[in-house]
Parts: C-alpha cells; sequence; structure tokens
C-alpha cells in the first residue's frame, strides 16, 4: 500500500502518517528529497518505484509566486510532477490543514 | 457555460480542463495560448501543453493580451482559456497591454469569449500561498489575479482546483 500526505509546512502531516499507518514505513519531506536528486543531477521522477510501499509525506509547494530563479521554479515543477505521478498510483492521497486530514483519494483506514 | 479549473503549479490541471472541455464540447473546439514563448523554461511548457493535447482536435490560437478584440469565423463548442496568470501578466507589463485597466479588460475579454462559444473552460492559477513579501508591481498582480479569481469563479458553472493531479470540486457539478 502506498500513500501520500500533503499540505502546507508544519501541519501535522508526519503526525498523522505515523497514527493512521502505523504498519508502513514512513518517507518525510518528499519535497527536500527532489531537491537533493536535482542537485546531485539525477532526475526525482525516478524516485517514483522505491516510494511504492511507503507512506509519503510532502509540503505542497506549487501555490505560491513563480520563482524568479531558474533552479527554484524547476525544484517546484519537479515536487509537483512527482506528486501527480505519485497520486495516481497511491491507495490514498491525504491532504493535510491544521492537522485535519481530507481524503482526497482513497479512504481512511479503520484503526 | 464557464468552468474554472485552479490549482498550483505542476498540479495537473491543464490535463484536467482539457478533459473537461473535450466532455462539454462534443466537435469544435479552441485553445486560446496566452504563454509568450519567451525562454526555455516557457518553451518547454508550451511543448508539453502542445503533446498533452495532440490528437483531441484542437484549433489554437495564441493570443497573449487583448482578447475583447479577438474575431473568430465561426462559433465554438468548446473554448479552452490557458491560462489567467500568463494573460494577466501580459495586460499588466507588455508595452502594448492594458497596465491599470488590465482587470476590465481581461473580464470584458472573457465575456466575449463566452458569447463566442457553448463552453468556455478557464485555466488559473493558484499563487497566494507562499507568505512572501513582493515590491508593489508584483504585489498588485497578485492582488489582481485574486480579483479575477473570484469574479470568475463568482459567475462560474463549476469550479474545480487540481491537487496532486486529483481534481477537486469547489462549485457546481459534483462529478470529477
Amino acid at each position: 500500500m502506498t500513500v501520500l500526505c500533503i499540505g502546507g509546512a508544519h501541519q501535522g502531516k508526519a503526525v498523522l502518517a505515523r497514527a493512521l499507518y502505523p504498519a508502513l514505513p514512513l518517507v518525510e519531506n518528499l519535497h527536500r528529497r527532489v531537491r537533493e536528486e536535482l542537485a546531485a543531477g539525477r532526475d526525482p521522477m525516478a524516485l517514483l518505484e522505491y516510494l511504492r510501499g511507503h507512506v509519503i509525506t510532502c509540503d505542497e509547494v506549487g501555490c505560491g509566486v513563480v520563482p524568479i530563479d531558474r533552479a527554484d521554479e524547476a525544484y517546484r515543477e519537479a515536487v509537483g510532477r512527482l506528486c501527480c505521478a505519485l497520486a495516481a498510483e497511491a491507495d490514498a492521497v491525504i491532504r493535510v490543514t491544521a492537522g485535519i486530514p481530507q481524503y482526497i483519494k482513497g479512504e481512511k483506514p479503520c484503526i | 457555460m464557464l468552468i474554472v479549473v485552479t490549482g498550483g503549479a505542476a498540479s495537473g490541471k491543464s490535463a484536467h480542463a482539457e478533459r473537461l472541455l473535450c466532455e462539454a464540447a462534443p466537435s469544435s473546439r479552441l485553445y486560446l495560448a496566452t504563454m509568450q514563448p519567451f525562454g526555455a523554461a516557457a518553451q518547454a511548457r508550451i511543448a508539453r501543453h502542445r503533446a498533452l493535447r495532440q490528437g483531441k482536435g484542437f484549433e489554437t490560437v495564441e493570443r497573449p493580451l487583448g482578447l475583447q478584440s479577438l474575431t473568430f469565423a465561426r462559433r465554438y463548442d468548446g473554448i479552452l482559456l490557458e491560462d489567467l496568470g500568463n494573460l494577466l501578466a501580459n495586460e499588466m507589463f507588455a508595452p502594448d497591454g492594458a497596465g491599470d485597466a488590465a482587470f476590465g479588460s481581461i473580464l470584458a475579454g472573457i465575456t466575449h469569449l463566452q458569447d463566442c462559444c457553448e463552453t468556455l473552460v478557464v485555466v488559473t492559477d493558484e499563487i497566494f500561498s507562499d507568505g512572501l513579501d513582493y515590491p508593489p508591481e508584483t504585489a498588485r498582480y497578485i492582488c489582481d489575479l485574486a480579483a479575477l479569481n473570484r469574479a470568475l469563479t463568482a459567475r462560474a458553472d463549476a469550479v474545480y482546483e487540481s491537487v496532486c493531479g486529483i481534481l477537486l470540486p469547489l462549485k457546481g457539478e459534483k462529478k470529477a
């Protein structure tokens, strides 16, 4: 099972991810990982396979003004595209606002 | 009918907007592109959007500003306007744009487009949540885009937000 938790920074995504999916390994802050991959000259989309079977948290970084810096723009674009691909495969996608989960794909597990 | 599709950068809104237009408009479809092809990033984006549209029977018109004075040889089943963020930037900052009158000019242009088709789909941008301060002209741009979004969603039949490629209904039709 693969679950994606998205939302703004500091919204309680990881706390929810642990509480809702204790059996799944957690990958936190995917957006930072994307930045590292780009800095290393690798395609972040290649992370997709590794991410299967995890619960993943990622900041929603695309809802601001287009950055002037090309690298910042490419980073934002890469996070968005990876999240679209990940969400398409995921069993559940949760958008977290102030610690409150909204299931925008799939359903809440019975715990 | 007016449909608005919003979302952050790389959130999958273009693909959804095209699908919604194709569902609503059985045959004659116009793609109205507002992006000016300056720079490698813009060209890559344009190429990506072209590839998405390929084989879907769209006519394409590139028009960075001045929608009000567009004339068409026919009436379309559907027009896809992509996107409002670029259109506003062009109207506000291009030498031949509407400048301070951008807001009213764009709203009038969209009313005109609605008269030229059965279904108009407008793609816009969510740029309002980075919490940063910008110079006055950028702040004005952000404020005007937000005002345009509010004006359009008020008159829209359906409004959606694309999040990670998932289409969330915000107003109107609940099917996504």
